[in-house]
């Protein structure tokens, strides 16, 4: 989880402004490269320790974790995001519809937002990664244990003795 | 409109030649029959119409408004009813009424039909129930009764007359009527006393009690001691749980409608097993003969139409009526689709998987359209033996980073966690389980019929129980009584906030004893708990501030209780009889008022002086906020400092101390119309 970031990005937000205009390189996993603009970059508080760190910035962040399609789609986020800046009221629709339609595509492919998801939570990005969670959240919302099972694919793995649990829960509540 | 087909109202016998050429006689109403088109058609059917008793031995008098009679008829609903039932010359033997008759009329019917076997009467708000007690003995052959929603023949001694009186009694129907004012009017305290009474009916076979107040202990005693009992209906009965023995219990009835799935859910669309004039034990015998299928059939072969026949209800629905049926068809639908969905599911099963040896009962049994939560959970994880479904590029949700699981969790309501989200697999159970942080703030919001289907003070007691201790905010909503409240307060001393909103089952009593223990209480809720009056106020006031004690405001306790919280930085006060002079010393008292909202406070008069003093209120709300009168729940105020959020507390930031106290107090007949 993020936390705490808040602290660090205003600490890091003097450092930004010099900084700004340098282009940094990430790559997939599958060794494709990214060039994206520091303030993006900078959306992943993983990626802004390692920058302010003084890091290797030249050489690029390898990011083994992530694949290029994830990562494509995590730097339009961040890009969208990191790039421009939301001071008026329409400015702050646009990113709101931006985020509405960016959810919406990745609620349709769950596979995807598992991987978004995971991706967020590794480079700590907090906007996307609370995004993803409640879109997650939201599925969940008001569904039985199977219905979720299905809506997520997940397989029933619980014992014989978590069951004996849940119907002492059953008969208590 | 199923219910109103099983209506067999009577039937125009005899000659006469068809009607506008359809070769179909119609069911008509008595008011059709005695004042409608049908007598004036030619003279055998008019002859048929008036002296004809066998006509008239099932008598069904819709009564409605004035202006359903024929425009020249000047003769009041009873006066039909009375026709009608002298019309039987003495052989009537079924009277269903609805907005009809009063005390002369049901001691008329019970000297005129000393053979009557069905008694229904809905709405019918005009008789008493001392008539009723003077009628019913002259009925001892009753076998059918019903008595829904006559506001004044809810005495509690209604049932046990019935047993006493009508040894025969075969279908008891009961529902009381709707308090008006008091919408969130449920968790009465238990009275079994109705339900021993019904007991005592040995002979019953279907059964209705809509809005009883009994509790597991009554109706275990009805089942126990009404063998033949076939269809129950118990909606909203709050007091009852369904839990395991009473489901094992209830195994044995044919047709059951347990628990409310709306609160629209009206009280006239249960269908018995086996209404009276299609009982399956009465239908063999001869003395049963009121207006069978077959007695039916006899004498006209009526052939039932449907379209005619639904628009021949609408005439005689009203608009709330229409809207009740839709939101019923539309559950309907929903259920077959269900139905279809889990066919189909099942269908896939069978395909790649053997059945299960021992398949539990299929919990469809439950027939209409209640699914109590419990056997849906059971259902759920029925099929769950099964492997899921694999997408082609399946990722294993199951393998999800625990802070994600959690980040995830902490978005949803406490209640999905608890039912649904815990039992989904292994890792998440544990997620769930193991971590007390997810439990520092409970919040277990629900409608009332969720509350309904589950035990929510169950359930907040197991969402307590995983805090271990650790417990800071409880918002609970229809959740939790007295005896939650003292777990709450062993388990988590340390609460910060606590919010109790619809809690009916949460008394003066309880209040005081739980919030002794809570030393550290910041923030307080106590919304539409209309078991909490200013008694308890005073002892949440003087919890924190004992130091100045103000008298002489007679009547007016909320005030001298809240202006010795000198701490107070919030306060609404929603619909309340605060006057001018108590909101002044309120803002006297409390210098860290931040916030104040006393909407539909009518007493309270904005002048000058008041409005000088309110000036340093950053956010205020004065009694004619007309923004509220859109949207009428007050949980969706929103105060300058908001009440602590979710992850607040988790950050390493200092808590901001708040004092809240709020307080809703009902005066709906207040509201603008």
């Amino acid at each position: 989880m993020a936390t705490g970031s808040g602290a660090a990005a205003a600490a890091a937000d003097a450092e930004e402004k010099e900084s700004g205009s340098r282009m940094i390189t990430l790559t997939s996993n599958e060794g494709k490269a990214f060039v994206v603009t520091e303030a993006s970059a900078r959306q992943s508080a993983t990626i802004r320790s390692m920058v302010d760190d003084g890091g290797c910035v030249d050489k690029g962040f390898p990011l083994p974790n992530v694949d290029s399609k994830t990562l494509a789609r995590v730097i339009q986020y961040c890009d969208e995001h990191g790039n421009k800046e939301a001071h008026t009221v329409d400015e702050r629709a646009a990113l709101a519809k931006f985020d509405k339609d960016f959810i919406a595509e990745l609620d349709a492919d769950k596979a995807f937002l598992y991987d978004v998801t995971m991706a967020a939570n590794y480079l700590h990005i907090q906007g996307l990664f609370a995004l993803t969670t409640q879109c997650i959240a939201d599925t969940i919302k008001g569904k039985t244990p199977e219905e979720i099972r299905t809506a997520f694919g997940i397989e029933y793995d619980l014992t014989a003795q978590d069951e004996e649990e849940i119907k002492e829960e059953d008969t208590h509540a | 409109m199923y219910w109103r087909r099983v209506v067999v109202v009577v039937v125009v016998g005899g000659g006469g030649g068809a009607r506008r050429g359809t070769g179909r006689r119609r069911p008509r109403t008595a008011v059709q029959l005695l004042l409608g088109s049908a007598p004036a058609v030619c003279r055998s059917w008019r002859r048929a119409a008036r002296d004809e008793p066998s006509l008239w031995r099932r008598v069904v008098v819709n009564g409605y408004s004035r202006r359903r009679l024929p425009p020249r008829c000047r003769l009041s609903f009873e006066e039909v009813a009375r026709a009608a039932v002298r019309g039987s010359q003495g052989r009537c033997e079924a009277f269903r009424g609805r907005f009809v008759g009063d005390d002369d009329f049901i001691l008329f019917l019970a000297d005129s039909a000393p053979f009557l076997k069905s008694l229904r009467l809905i709405l019918c708000h005009k008789i008493t129930s001392v008539a009723f007690a003077a009628a019913i003995v002259k009925f001892p052959l009753l076998e059918e009764l019903e008595v829904s929603r006559c506001r004044r023949i809810e005495h509690i001694c209604m049932p046990e007359l019935v047993a006493n009186l009508c040894p025969q009694i075969k279908h008891f129907r009961h529902t009381r009527s709707r308090d008006r004012y008091r919408v969130y009017n449920i968790n009465r305290p238990g009275n079994d006393s109705q339900a021993l009474a019904i007991a005592s009916m040995r002979q019953l076979r279907s059964l209705q009690l809509f809005r009883d107040d009994m509790t597991n202990e009554g109706l275990m005693t009805i089942l126990d001691k009404c063998p033949y009992l076939e269809s129950i209906d118990i909606r909203s009965c709050r007091n009852l749980t369904m839990d395991g023995t009473l489901r094992a219990r209830c195994a044995m009835i044919k047709t059951k409608t347990l628990y409310p799935c709306k609160p629209a859910d009206e009280d006239e669309d249960f269908q018995p097993g086996s209404p009276i004039s299609y009982c399956s034990t009465c239908a063999g015998n001869t003395d049963m003969d009121i207006g069978s299928e077959s007695d039916f059939d006899d004498i006209s072969g009526i052939d039932y139409d449907d379209d005619w026949y639904d628009s021949y209800c609408c005439d005689y629905l009203s608009d709330t009526e229409e809207a009740d049926l839709a939101v019923h068809n539309i559950m309907l639908e929903k259920r077959m689709r269900r139905i279809k969905y889990s066919a189909q599911l099942s269908n896939t099963r069978d395909l790649h998987h053997p059945p299960a040896p021992s398949s539990s009962p299929h919990p469809q049994t439950l027939t209409l359209h209640t699914l109590p939560s419990s056997s849906r959970r059971r259902r759920g994880r029925g099929r769950g033996r099964r492997r899921c479904r694999r997408n082609m590029e399946a990722r294993n949700w199951a393998d999800l980073a625990l802070d994600a699981i959690l980040t995830i969790f902490h978005k949803l309501d406490h209640i999905d966690i608890l039912m649904a989200a815990d039992q989904v697999c292994a890792s998440w159970r544990r997620a769930a389980r193991d971590e007390p942080t997810l439990w520092r703030r409970i919040t277990m919001r629900g409608t009332e019929a969720l509350s309904a289907r589950i035990n929510r003070g169950g359930l907040a007691c197991a969402a307590v129980c995983r805090s271990a201790g650790r417990c800071e905010a409880f918002c609970g909503e229809f959740a939790g009584d007295d005896s939650f409240l003292m777990y709450l307060a062993e388990q988590a001393s340390c609460l910060k906030s606590l919010r109790l909103i619809s809690c009916l089952g949460v008394s003066n009593e309880g209040i005081e004893e739980a919030i002794k223990q809570f030393p550290l209480l910041e923030e307080l809720e106590l919304s539409f708990c209309d078991n909490v009056t200013y008694k308890a106020y005073a002892i949440i006031g003087c919890l924190k501030l004992s130091k100045s004690f103000f008298d002489g405001w007679g009547g007016n306790e909320d005030v001298w209780v809240i202006k010795n919280m000198h701490e107070l930085r919030s306060l609404q006060l929603f619909a309340n009889t605060l006057t001018n002079k108590g909101l002044s010393a309120i803002l006297d008292n409390c210098p860290n008022l931040e916030s104040l909202d006393i909407r539909h406070c009518y007493n309270v008069d904005m002048d000058a002086s008041l409005r000088a003093k309110c000036a340093r209120i950053k956010v205020l709300r004065p009694p004619d906020d007309y923004d509220f009168h859109r949207v009428c729940t007050p949980r969706r105020l929103s105060f300058s400092t908001p009440i602590i959020q979710f992850g607040r507390l988790s950050s390493s930031r200092p808590i901001i101390k708040f004092d809240f106290f709020y307080k809703i107090n009902h005066r709906w007949e207040r509201f603008p119309t």
